[in-house]
């Protein structure tokens, strides 16, 4: 398949690998940080970080939407879809994630009605198959999804829907990208961007890293050989003493986004003041609500919510693994306790956390890689 | 498109929730351009908003996260030539 087949391809991984580790400098340590959850996943389902030299480190940020919902609002959905008049939309990895008082599976199976969707647009739908019910559409996402949301309230407005309602909890990349740049547990040489995000925001958003922080940012696509090529520019970058925003995802991110999004955002959302992210704390300006305008589809405003802040499980270091302070089979609880099938952590959830990929796809490669370096240490 | 009742568990790649979008088929065009059916690979069709791509025409490839249309693609001959 063009422009699939290609960015698999073995030999030209090869070659680049060859490349990469022609330019890196053997005395110095790499830390690049890939703050999207579906580079993530490339990263771990091919294999990607083997084909970069030992000194060259791939840390997981806090790219995956739904590993950044705190324990708090998950309740607070479950409170909604416990009201007998609403019916509660949800995408599906959200279903799984625990709250403080089960998850949304568990809701449903206590007799709930909680249903995935594949988009917004899905739940408008229901509630305009369901006129004597509420329903309500769990939002998460970042800059990629909010504009589905956006644009979804604009037509059930036009439409004149009156029983759907959105509990927004979209969020913005910048805001933590800043937070982690300024966190003293972590020191990072460069950034992956998150190639979807800037098909809506563009690259002009990043520049700040480059300017403020003198730290690299090459914007990614989320084949195999996107991932690579995107760490092979950066260790140009870091090689030649350059320090910019560059974009590796031509084909399809433009450097300006798309404004007809930007607008529709403007017109529907407005800023928090705070939003909490798991394992970040709160963040000043890094979450959208329904703006004034939109005040009747905004489900915060119908129901009314807890509200009540949750403290993630002890146990659990999802914090530190959003951060990237820690890899995912550092925690204490992994793969143990806390597995795909019985998650304690919303990273172990959605295919795109970075436990859960690692899970499925990273921990057989190394536990095959490390006998290897075992063996040869001995020799 | 797939059954919505249907679990994202066992699938390899959740294209709805993460940032990640598929690449689709605009196959039709209502509503003045605001809505349109789309078509992916294996032939799933799918109602998609094409609010944000107002360039977007019948035959042309379109980047999809969550029911709406991104980008328009550009061709495979004018990407070929980059």
């Amino acid at each position: 398949m063009k422009f699939v087949d290609e960015f698999r391809n073995a030999d030209l991984g090869a070659a680049l690998a060859e490349q990469i580790a022609a330019t890196v400098d053997p005395r110095r340590h790499y830390k690049m940080m890939e703050v999207c959850g579906g580079h993530t996943h490339t990263i771990y389902r091919y294999g990607v970080a083997d084909l970069l030299p030992p000194n060259v480190e791939l840390v997981h940020g806090p790219g995956c939407p739904v590993c950044v919902i705190p324990m708090g609002r998950v309740d607070d959905a479950i409170a909604m879809a416990r009201n007998p008049r609403v019916i509660l939309t949800c995408f599906g990895d959200m279903m799984r994630v625990p709250g403080g008082t089960g998850s949304l599976t568990e809701a449903k199976a206590a007799g709930a009605d909680v249903r995935m969707v594949y988009s917004p647009l899905d739940a408008l739908r229901i509630a305009q198959a369901n006129q004597d019910r509420d329903v309500v559409f769990f939002a998460v996402g970042f800059e990629t999804t909010a504009p589905s949301t956006a644009l979804t309230i604009l037509r059930a407005r036009a439409e004149r829907t009156k029983n759907f309602f959105v509990f927004s909890n979209h969020v913005t990349i910048v805001p933590p990208i800043r937070a982690l740049l300024e966190s003293p547990d972590l020191r990072l040489d460069a950034f992956i961007g998150p190639g979807h995000v800037c098909t809506v925001v563009g690259a002009r958003p990043f520049q700040f890293i480059a300017a403020d922080y003198g730290k690299p940012v090459v914007i990614s696509g989320f084949e195999p050989l996107d991932v690579l090529q995107s760490a092979f520019m950066i260790l140009r970058q870091l090689a030649d003493g350059r320090c910019e925003v560059e974009n590796q995802y031509k084909r399809v991110v433009p450097f300006e986004g798309n404004p007809a999004a930007f607008r529709v955002l403007a017109d529907v959302f407005e800023l928090r003041p705070h939003f909490e992210w798991r394992g970040l704390g709160f963040i000043s300006q890094s979450a959208l609500k329904l703006s004034p305008a939109f005040a009747d589809f905004d489900a915060e405003l119908r129901f009314g919510v807890p509200g009540v802040r949750v403290a993630d499980p002890k146990a659990c270091q999802c914090g530190e693994v959003l951060k990237g302070v820690i890899k995912p089979w550092e925690c204490k609880v992994f793969g143990t306790a806390c597995t795909p099938e019985h998650p304690i952590g919303t990273c172990m959830v959605s295919s795109e956390g970075a436990c859960a990929a690692y899970y499925n796809f990273g921990r057989l490669a190394r536990r095959t890689r490390e006998p290897r370096v075992a063996e040869l240490a001995s020799s | 498109m797939p059954n919505p009742s249907e679990s994202c568990e066992g699938m390899t790649f959740c294209i709805t929730c993460s940032d990640a979008a598929e690449s689709l088929r605009v196959e039709a065009i209502a509503e003045g351009g605001a809505v349109g059916t789309c078509v992916d690979s294996l032939g799933h069709r799918s109602e998609v908003l094409l609010g944000l791509v107002p360039d977007a025409v019948v035959g042309r490839d379109v980047l999809v996260h969550a029911g709406v249309a991104l980008l328009v693609h550009a061709t495979a001959a004018s990407e070929a030539s980059r």
